[in-house]
C-alpha cells in the first residue's frame, strides 16, 4: 500500500514539474533580446523590381530607423505590443524543411513580438482542424496552413475563431476561391509555385542532361500510388528527358522505383539499381537514402544524385564533393516567410489584399540549384545566421514600420528572389 | 486478516473512481492554469468538436472490448465508411445518403468481423490488425489517382455546418448514442451477457448464452458508433482522404484504458469508459496546448499521466484477471 502511494506521488510530482518546466521554457522565447543584423540586408539583386515607384522597400533594410510616415518602431521584438501567436500547421516535424522554417521563425520571433505553436505531425484533415480549435483556445491570432488537407475548409474554420489564415492550397485556385468566399477577412493568401511540381521534375532531368547524364534511374515516390504532386514531378521528368534527347544529347530512364524507403519493395530496387550501369539517380523526393549504399558500392565518383530537396547540413558534404549535383530547393524564407508580413499587417488592422478586397495567391520561385558556389551561398548565409528575408526586410513589407507598403510592392518582393539574388 | 481485507476494498475504490477522480483533477489543474480559459464557452465547443470520433468509436468499442474481442481496426473501420459515405456524397449529393452509405459500411464491416469473431478459430486481434491494413490497401484502390475526396464536388451542395451548428450536431449525436449504449449496456441481457463472455467465455457458454449471436451483436452495436464518427468527419472536415482517422485506432485504444476500461473485457467493462477517457484526452491536449507548452512536453506530459491513470485504474482488476 505504501509503495503505491509513494509511487502515486512521485508520478504526481514528475507531471507538475515537467508541466512547471514546459512553461519557463515556452516562456523563454522573449530572452533574445534584440539580435537584428548589423548589416544592410538588401542588395541590388534581393531587392524587387520598383514597378510600384510607391515605397521604399527595394532599399537596402539594414537601416534601423523605421521609413517615412511609418510609427517610431524598432526591431527588438517588443512590436507589436501585444504578442501575435500564430499557429503552424504541420505533418513532419523531423522534416529538414519544417526545421528549416522553425529556425527561421525562431530568427523573426526575436525580431517581433510574436509565438508560433507548432502542431505535433498532423495526417489527415481532422487533426488539422482540432490543432486549428486548439490553436483559438491559445489565443492564436492566426493560423498558418504549411500542411493542408481540409483546403478551404481549414480557413473557413479559422475565421470562425475569428483567426487569419495563410496557406495557397497548393495554389488550387478554387479552394482559394472558397476561401475567400468562407472565411472573407480571416483569409490572407499564400503563395503559389505555379506548374511548379512538374517543372521541378523538368528542370532536374534538363540539369542532369546539361551534366552528360546519359542513363538514369528515377525515383518516382508516390506517382504509382496517383498522389497528383509525384505524378506531376515524373511527367515533368520524362518530358524533360525528352526535351533534352530531342536536343541532341544522349539520355534516357533505364529504370524506375516507385514508391518510399522503408518497405521491402524499395529496398529490394536500391539493391538491384546499384548493380546497374547508370550515371544518375534522379528522385522526386528525397535522396539521402542513396548516399550509404552508394558510397559502399564505390560509385560515388561515377554517379550523381539529383533530387527535390533542402539546403542543409545533410546534403552539405555530398553536394560539394559532387555525389548531389542538382537540388531543387523551396527556400523557406520566400515561400513560407511571407505568411508573417501578411499576419503581422492583418493584425495591426492594415491587411493586405487584391484589387477586390481579399487574400490573394502570389507566385513564388523554386529554385534550381547546380553548383557548388549557388549551394553554398545559401548554405553559409543561413550557417552564419543570415537569412535570404531579413527581419528588416519583412519590417518594410509591414505598414506599421513603412506607410508605403502596399500589396505590390509584396508580390514584387517575394515574386522576385532567384538563385542568383543570393550573395 | 480484516485489515488486509479493508485495504483491498480501499484501493479498488480508487481504481474505480479513478478515470473520473482524473478528469476532473485535469480538468481543475488546467482550468486554474489556463486562468478559467479552459471552459471558456468556445473551449468548451472546442473540445465538444475534438472528442467526438473518438467518443463514439469508444464508446461502441466497450461491447466488443468487453466481450473480450481486442480490435485493432477500428481506425480502418471510420476509414473505409469515412471514405465510401464521402464518395457517395459526392455523387449523390444527400447528406441522407451519406449517412445511410456509412452505416451499411461499417455494418458490413462489423459482420465480417463478427462472423471471423464467432465461427473461425483465428486470433482475432491478429486477424484485425490484417484486417485494418487490407481496408487501407482497398480504400487506396477504390480511390485510385484520386487521393482525397472533397465534398466540394458534389453534384449538389452539400450543407455546411458553422462551429455552432456543429457543435449541436456533435453533442446531440453524441448524447444520444451514449445513453442508448448505456442502456443496453447497463439495463439489458445484451450488456450483462457480454461482461459474463469476457470474464469466462467457457462458463458464458455453459450457462446458456449464444455466444456466435453475441459476438455478431456486440459488433454491429459497435458499427454504429463508427458510421456516426466516419459520418461526423465527412461533414466537419468536408474532406475524406486515405490517411482519414489514421490514429482513431489508438486513441480509442488509450482512451479506453484511461476511461478505466480493462482490455480484457469482462465484468469491469463499462460504457462510460469510453467517454471519460475520451473526455480525459481531450482536456488534457487542450490544457496543455493552452498553457503554451511545446509539442515535446505535450507529448512527455501526456504519456507521464496516462500512465499514471493507467496505474491507478489498474488497481480495480490487477492480478484479478488475465490479459488475452
Amino acid at each position: 500500500m505504501k509503495k503505491k502511494v509513494l509511487s502515486m506521488m512521485l508520478a504526481a510530482a514528475m507531471v507538475f514539474s515537467m508541466a512547471a518546466c514546459g512553461s519557463d521554457d515556452a516562456a523563454g522565447n522573449d530572452q533574445g533580446g534584440d539580435t537584428r543584423q548589423e548589416e544592410p540586408s538588401g542588395d541590388e539583386d534581393q531587392a524587387p523590381a520598383d514597378e510600384g515607384g510607391d515605397t521604399d522597400i527595394q532599399e537596402p533594410a539594414g537601416d534601423e530607423t523605421p521609413s517615412d510616415g511609418a510609427a517610431d518602431i524598432t526591431l527588438d521584438g517588443s512590436w507589436p505590443e501585444e504578442t501575435v501567436k500564430i499557429g503552424f500547421v504541420g505533418y513532419d516535424q523531423a522534416s529538414e524543411q519544417q526545421q528549416a522554417i522553425t529556425a527561421y521563425f525562431d530568427y523573426l520571433c526575436e525580431n517581433f513580438n510574436m509565438e508560433i505553436m507548432y502542431s505535433e505531425d498532423l495526417t489527415d484533415a481532422q487533426s488539422e482542424l482540432d490543432f486549428i480549435g486548439q490553436c483559438a483556445a491559445a489565443g492564436c491570432k492566426a493560423v498558418i496552413g504549411y500542411y493542408n488537407e481540409a483546403k478551404e475548409q481549414s480557413a473557413i474554420t479559422c475565421a470562425d475563431y475569428q483567426m487569419y489564415y495563410w496557406g495557397g492550397f497548393g495554389g488550387d485556385e478554387e479552394s482559394v476561391a472558397a476561401a475567400v468566399e468562407g472565411a472573407g477577412e480571416y483569409y490572407l493568401g499564400g503563395y503559389t509555385l505555379g506548374d511548379a511540381e512538374y517543372e521541378a521534375g523538368r528542370s532536374m532531368a534538363k540539369a542532369l542532361a546539361e551534366q552528360g547524364c546519359e542513363k538514369v534511374v528515377l525515383c518516382s515516390g508516390g506517382a504509382a500510388m496517383g498522389v497528383p504532386m509525384f505524378v506531376s514531378r515524373k511527367q515533368g521528368f520524362e518530358d524533360g528527358v525528352k526535351e533534352a534527347v530531342d536536343g541532341g544529347a544522349t539520355m534516357e530512364i533505364v529504370y524506375e522505383v516507385e514508391g518510399w524507403p522503408g518497405t521491402d519493395a524499395f529496398t529490394a530496387a536500391q539493391t538491384s539499381v546499384m548493380d546497374m550501369d547508370i550515371d544518375a539517380i534522379a528522385s522526386t523526393f528525397d535522396v539521402a537514402m542513396w548516399f550509404q549504399l552508394v558510397m559502399e558500392s564505390g560509385k560515388a565518383d561515377s554517379l550523381k544524385l539529383a533530387c527535390i530537396g533542402e539546403v542543409s547540413d545533410t546534403y552539405y558534404d555530398f553536394f560539394n564533393s559532387g555525389l548531389v549535383s542538382v537540388i531543387v530547393y523551396d527556400n523557406e524564407e520566400t515561400c513560407f516567410g511571407n505568411a508573417i508580413p501578411l499576419i503581422l499587417n492583418a493584425v495591426s488592422g492594415t491587411k493586405l489584399v487584391d484589387e477586390s478586397g481579399n487574400g490573394f495567391l502570389f507566385p513564388v520561385e523554386r529554385w534550381t540549384i547546380t553548383t557548388p558556389e549557388q549551394y553554398n551561398s545559401v548554405y553559409d548565409l543561413h550557417d552564419a545566421g543570415n537569412w535570404v528575408v531579413t527581419a528588416e526586410d519583412i519590417a518594410n513589407l509591414v505598414v506599421a514600420f513603412n506607410a508605403d507598403a502596399t500589396t505590390d510592392t509584396f508580390k514584387d518582393f517575394y515574386g522576385s528572389f532567384t538563385i542568383d539574388s543570393v550573395k | 486478516m480484516s485489515e488486509k481485507k479493508s485495504t483491498k476494498i480501499n484501493l479498488g475504490g480508487i481504481g474505480k473512481l479513478a478515470p473520473l477522480i482524473g478528469l476532473v483533477l485535469v480538468i481543475l489543474i488546467f482550468t486554474a492554469l489556463t486562468g478559467g480559459k479552459l471552459l471558456s464557452v468556445t473551449n468548451l465547443q472546442n473540445m465538444a468538436n475534438q472528442v467526438m470520433v473518438t467518443a463514439l468509436v469508444a464508446i461502441g468499442a466497450v461491447f466488443v472490448y468487453g466481450v473480450g474481442n481486442f480490435d485493432m481496426s477500428l481506425g480502418g473501420a471510420v476509414l473505409f465508411s469515412a471514405v465510401l459515405g464521402a464518395m457517395a456524397a459526392v455523387r449523390s449529393g444527400s447528406i441522407f445518403v451519406t449517412l445511410v452509405v456509412c452505416i451499411l459500411v461499417s455494418v458490413a464491416i462489423a459482420l465480417i468481423k463478427g462472423i471471423f469473431s464467432a465461427y473461425i478459430e483465428v486470433p482475432f486481434f491478429i486477424f484485425t490488425i490484417v484486417l485494418g491494413s487490407v481496408i487501407s490497401s482497398i480504400v487506396l484502390v477504390i480511390m485510385g489517382s484520386e487521393t482525397t475526396v472533397y465534398l466540394k464536388d458534389a453534384v449538389r451542395e452539400i450543407p455546411t455546418f458553422n462551429f455552432t451548428q456543429m457543435t449541436i450536431i456533435n453533442v446531440v449525436f453524441l448524447a444520444v448514442y451514449f445513453l442508448v449504449c448505456l442502456f443496453l449496456f447497463n439495463y439489458t441481457p445484451i450488456g450483462s451477457k457480454a461482461k459474463m463472455m469476457g470474464g469466462n467465455k467457457v462458463s458464458a457458454k455453459q450457462s446458456g448464452i449464444n455466444d456466435k449471436k453475441m459476438h455478431v451483436l456486440t459488433f454491429v452495436i459497435s458499427a454504429i458508433g463508427v458510421a456516426l464518427a466516419a459520418f461526423i468527419l465527412i461533414i466537419r472536415t468536408r474532406t475524406i482522404g486515405s490517411q482519414t482517422a489514421g490514429s482513431v485506432g489508438t486513441d480509442v485504444l488509450i482512451a479506453l484504458v484511461v476511461g478505466g476500461m480493462p482490455i480484457s473485457g469482462g465484468p469491469k467493462s463499462k460504457i462510460s469508459a469510453g467517454l471519460v477517457g475520451a473526455l480525459t484526452v481531450v482536456v488534457l491536449n487542450s490544457g496543455l496546448t493552452m498553457v503554451g507548452l511545446s509539442t515535446a512536453w505535450i507529448q512527455a506530459i501526456r504519456g507521464v499521466v496516462f500512465i499514471v491513470v493507467v496505474l491507478v485504474s489498474s488497481f480495480s482488476y490487477r492480478g484479478k484477471l488475465l490479459p488475452r
